[in-house]
This record gives structure tokens, C-alpha cells and sequence, in this order.
């Protein structure tokens, strides 16, 4: 018999979860480079930090729209967030991370919305110890949050039958440079639109983060590679599925070819050209997306 | 406080379904779903192909997988070991039925919530057995205190060879199996099926065909 058979017909989680996953990783991978790459300019830095949250909390309140959908209720999410009974449980874990980083999101927002005003009056400094340290805080404790919400889709899945590929020691590593990847390529769209556009310097390193990210990806999923135990029947089905069997087209030409192979030759020679940016963008946008969406469905 | 559990000896279960219908009759189990149901495997070529009955259920396991993963914590152990769904807690998220590496637990189509084998909870507080071992014509099942070493199913733990299911999970069942053909690790999962490629070898000393069933038991 086939041993990596599953104990039952069809997995409990669908396509919907998939997608939720993905936009999890979106939504703290902004943050995350949000965090450590900003531009030099004090009205810009508002701008970028603006459009950034924005994107996390848009994505973050897209999936847990996904997640209500699955679960059919509100109140079954809501009932999630509010029971601590089982700390022990990643999703129970997962759950309130989405909602103390959707809080520090709404938090955030509010307290930018104030100092865009401020800013268009032409004050450009941060007056008063409360706002200057709640705009120290705020942030980080956004990244922290972020951090363990990109890592805990790889907790998750590992304590399931339905995600092999999830079951290795450097899971976790790939699932937060996966955000990363996708928060970068974001990141580096929205700063060739609008007024953003106009600061090079921020282009420039973002396309630098995004090449260096992508680059580190090739040795990380070879590390990855390597943790795989293929005495585990399961995982060692599901790896086979990966390199050559029925996942095999989507992850040599969307993961290796377009996510990694096509920025990695696009984004050096044409990295001032905002079409080629975004375009190098993209490609990585969608690579790392379906990364994290194989290692999910991929069984 | 007792640890309850199951032994199902596998020399005399005959597939008969009893089990499975008196659970279902128990709970009013919807169509489709199972919370203890009769799998079978073969092996062998006519005429010399046989047929192995494996009764599965929620193994209760003393490091439930289940348990660990609901994040509302509408799973619970009782102090006698049983493993059961508070349904007014759960969610339906499903993380349960994706960590339970025995496929013992299934969402009711009708209440909308997680269920599965309770081990009869509210029959053993009573001092019953399960509905599944009262129905049992060959007595294959045994339900009691793993714990006691004078009760029935602690003799018999001790005076056969027991398995389980799925040893490498490390989930450490509480229903335990006499499986001297050993069927149990050729039983594939997806559902009641047929695998003609197992191969089982049987105890050493009992090859294939030369298994010999209890006293008064049909070869």
C-alpha cells in the first residue's frame, strides 16, 4: 500500500486556506521591510509608512475574511480569538496574533492619519514624548508580531497529515523569507506608483533587499532540501511530488523560473527602469506566493 | 481513577458490521460518516486469498493530536481517560480531523460540529459498555481498566501480544489489537477498501495459510 495514504478522502482544508496563507505572508512581509527599509526624507517616510500599512492591514483583513468564509460565522473566528483555554495550539496562537497585529494596524494607521495632517501643515518633527515613543513602539512591536505570524503557517501545518513539506526543521525558515519575498516585491511596487516614485533612492534599495533575498532563497530551499528526513514516507512522497511528479511544472517554472530565476536576471541590469521593478516585482510576488501555497497543498 | 480502553482481537472479528451499526443507531450517525466503522484488507490470490476485518474507532490516545490542536479547546480528556468533544465550543476548523492521523473524526453534515467515538461516555458512567462491544457477536472487543491486571481486558493484554494502530504516530492508543497476522500495518486509510498487494507474513512460525485461529473459530 502506498504508506503516504491519508486518514481521510479529502483534506479538511481547501484552496481557501491556501490563499489565506498567502496573504498572511503578505501582510507581515510589508511590515516587516516596512520596518527596516523607509526613506530618507521625513514627508516621504510618512508617505511609504502609509501605503505600507494600508497594504499589511488590507491584506491581514482579506484573510481573515478567507478565514470567516471557511469557518462560515464570525462569531466561530471571534470564538478563536477569545478562547484561551488551548494556548497550546497553533492555530489558537495564530488567531490572536492576526488580531493583536490587525489592533497595532489600526493603532498605526490612526496615529499616521494624524501625522499626515501635520506633516501637510508643515510640521515636521515629532513633538511630545507620548506620540515619539508610540511611533518607536508601535512599529516594532508590528515586526515582532509579524515575525511569529509569518513562522506560524510552518507550526501549523507541521503538526498536520495534510502538509508534509511542512514537516522539516527549516519549514519555518522558508515560510519567513517567503514574506519577506512578497512583502519586498510589494513594497518595491508601491514605491514606483504614485508620488513614491519620484525617491530613487528607495527604489534602489528595495531592489537591492529584493535581489539579496531572492539570491539567499536558492541556498535556503537547498537547506531546506537537505533537512528532509526521507525515511518519513509521507514527506518523502510529497518531495517527490515536488521535484518530479505532480507539483513538479508549478515549482521549477513558477517557484525556480519566475519567482527566482527571472529576478535575479531582471532586476541587476534593468533596476532603474520602474517597469522592469515591477515587473522583477511581480515575478517574485508570484514565486513566493505559490511556494507557500505548494508546501501547503502539496501532499 | 481507572484509564479505560478497548482490545479488539482481530482472530475473531468476522466483519460483520454489528459494531458499526449499533454506533450509528447509538448517536444517530448521518449517512457517509463513521465514528467506528469495520476496514478490511486481503491478500493473496484465489484460492488461497484471505480477508482480514480491522475495526477502527478514536483511539483515544493518551498524547491525542486532536486534543493538542483544537485552539478552542472544545476537546477534552475525562479523569477516566476518554477523549470526547464539548460541541458547544467547537468551531469547526477542522485542525482536529488534519492532526488526527487515525481519520477518526468527521464533521456532522446536519449539527455542524466535529464528532467522533466517545467510547460511549454516557453509557460507561453508567457502568455499561460501549454499544460497539455490546453488539459484537464474537466478543471481539473488550472494554475496561487497562489499568487492571485482574479485569478482563488486563489479562488479556498480559496473556497475548497487542498492538496498535499506527505505532509510529506516538500517539500511545488506548484501543489496542491482538494481531497476530499483523493486518493492522498493511491497512491503508482512505476509507473501507481492498489491498491485494499487502503482504503478511503473520507471527514467525505462522506463515501465510498456516494460521491457525483460536478454538472453536472458522479457518
Amino acid at each position: 500500500m502506498n504508506p503516504a495514504v491519508h486518514p481521510l478522502l479529502e483534506a479538511p482544508w481547501g484552496a481557501i486556506i491556501g490563499v489565506y496563507f498567502m496573504l498572511v505572508g503578505l501582510a507581515t512581509g510589508v511590515t516587516l521591510v516596512a520596518y527596516w527599509v523607509y526613506p530618507e526624507d521625513a514627508r516621504a517616510q510618512v508617505r511609504y509608512a502609509w501605503v505600507t500599512t494600508w497594504m499589511a492591514f488590507l491584506s491581514l483583513v482579506a484573510g481573515s475574511v478567507l478565514l470567516v468564509v471557511d469557518l462560515e460565522q464570525p462569531a466561530r473566528f471571534h470564538l478563536m480569538v477569545a478562547s484561551f483555554s488551548n494556548l497550546g495550539s497553533p492555530m489558537s496562537i495564530g488567531a490572536k496574533l492576526i488580531a493583536a497585529k490587525l489592533f497595532l494596524l489600526a493603532v498605526y494607521l490612526y496615529l499616521l492619519a494624524r501625522r499626515r495632517g501635520a506633516v501637510a501643515a508643515g510640521d515636521l518633527s515629532l513633538t511630545g514624548s507620548a506620540t515619539r515613543a508610540l511611533f518607536s513602539t508601535v512599529p516594532a512591536a508590528l515586526a515582532v508580531v509579524s515575525v511569529a505570524l509569518a513562522v506560524y503557517p510552518a507550526v501549523l501545518l507541521a503538526r498536520t497529515w495534510i502538509s508534509p513539506l511542512a514537516h522539516t526543521p527549516a519549514a519555518g525558515v522558508l515560510f519567513l523569507s517567503t514574506a519577506l519575498l512578497m512583502g519586498t516585491a510589494v513594497a518595491l511596487m508601491l514605491a514606483c506608483l504614485g508620488r513614491l516614485r519620484a525617491d530613487l533612492a528607495l527604489r534602489e534599495r528595495l531592489r537591492d533587499v529584493l535581489l539579496f533575498l531572492v539570491v539567499a532563497q536558492i541556498p535556503l530551499l537547498g537547506l531546506w532540501l537537505l533537512s528532509v528526513d526521507t525515511n518519513h514516507a509521507p514527506l518523502a512522497t510529497a518531495l517527490s511530488h515536488l521535484i518530479h511528479g505532480t507539483g513538479a511544472a508549478v515549482f521549477w517554472l513558477a517557484v525556480v523560473g519566475v519567482g527566482l530565476g527571472l529576478p535575479a536576471s531582471l532586476l541587476p541590469s534593468f533596476g532603474r527602469s520602474r517597469a522592469v521593478a515591477i515587473c522583477g516585482a511581480l515575478a517574485v510576488l508570484v514565486g513566493a506566493s505559490i511556494t507557500r501555497y505548494l508546501f501547503f497543498s502539496l501532499s | 481513577m481507572a484509564r479505560l480502553g478497548m482490545l479488539i482481537d482481530l482472530r475473531t472479528c468476522i466483519g460483520c458490521h454489528a459494531c458499526s451499526v449499533a454506533c450509528k443507531v447509538e448517536f444517530d450517525v448521518p449517512l457517509g460518516v463513521f465514528r467506528d466503522t469495520v476496514k478490511y484488507v486481503e491478500t493473496g490470490t484465489y484460492p488461497q486469498a484471505k480477508r482480514f476485518f480491522l475495526p477502527v474507532l478514536c483511539n483515544h490516545c493518551e498524547d491525542a493530536p486532536c486534543l493538542k490542536a483544537c485552539p478552542t479547546g472544545a476537546i477534552v480528556r475525562l479523569p477516566n481517560g476518554e477523549v470526547v468533544i464539548n460541541e458547544g465550543d467547537c468551531n469547526v476548523n477542522r485542525f482536529c480531523q488534519a492532526a488526527c492521523p487515525y481519520g477518526a473524526i468527521y464533521i456532522d453534515p446536519e449539527a455542524h460540529v466535529a464528532q467522533k467515538c466517545t467510547f460511549c461516555e454516557h453509557r460507561t458512567a453508567q457502568g455499561l459498555a460501549p454499544a460497539c462491544v455490546d453488539a459484537c457477536p464474537t466478543r471481539c472487543r473488550i472494554f475496561g481498566d487497562l489499568d487492571d491486571p485482574a479485569g478482563e481486558i488486563g489479562r488479556k493484554v498480559r496473556d497475548n501480544p497487542t498492538t496498535v494502530w499506527k505505532p509510529e504516530a506516538g500517539t500511545q492508543p488506548r484501543v489496542v489489537y491482538i494481531d497476530p497476522a499483523r493486518a493492522l500495518q498493511h491497512l491503508a486509510d482512505d476509507g473501507v477498501q481492498v489491498d491485494t498487494r499487502a503482504s503478511m507474513p503473520g507471527e514467525p512460525g505462522l506463515a501465510y495459510g498456516q494460521y491457525t485461529p483460536p478454538e472453536g473459530l472458522p479457518r
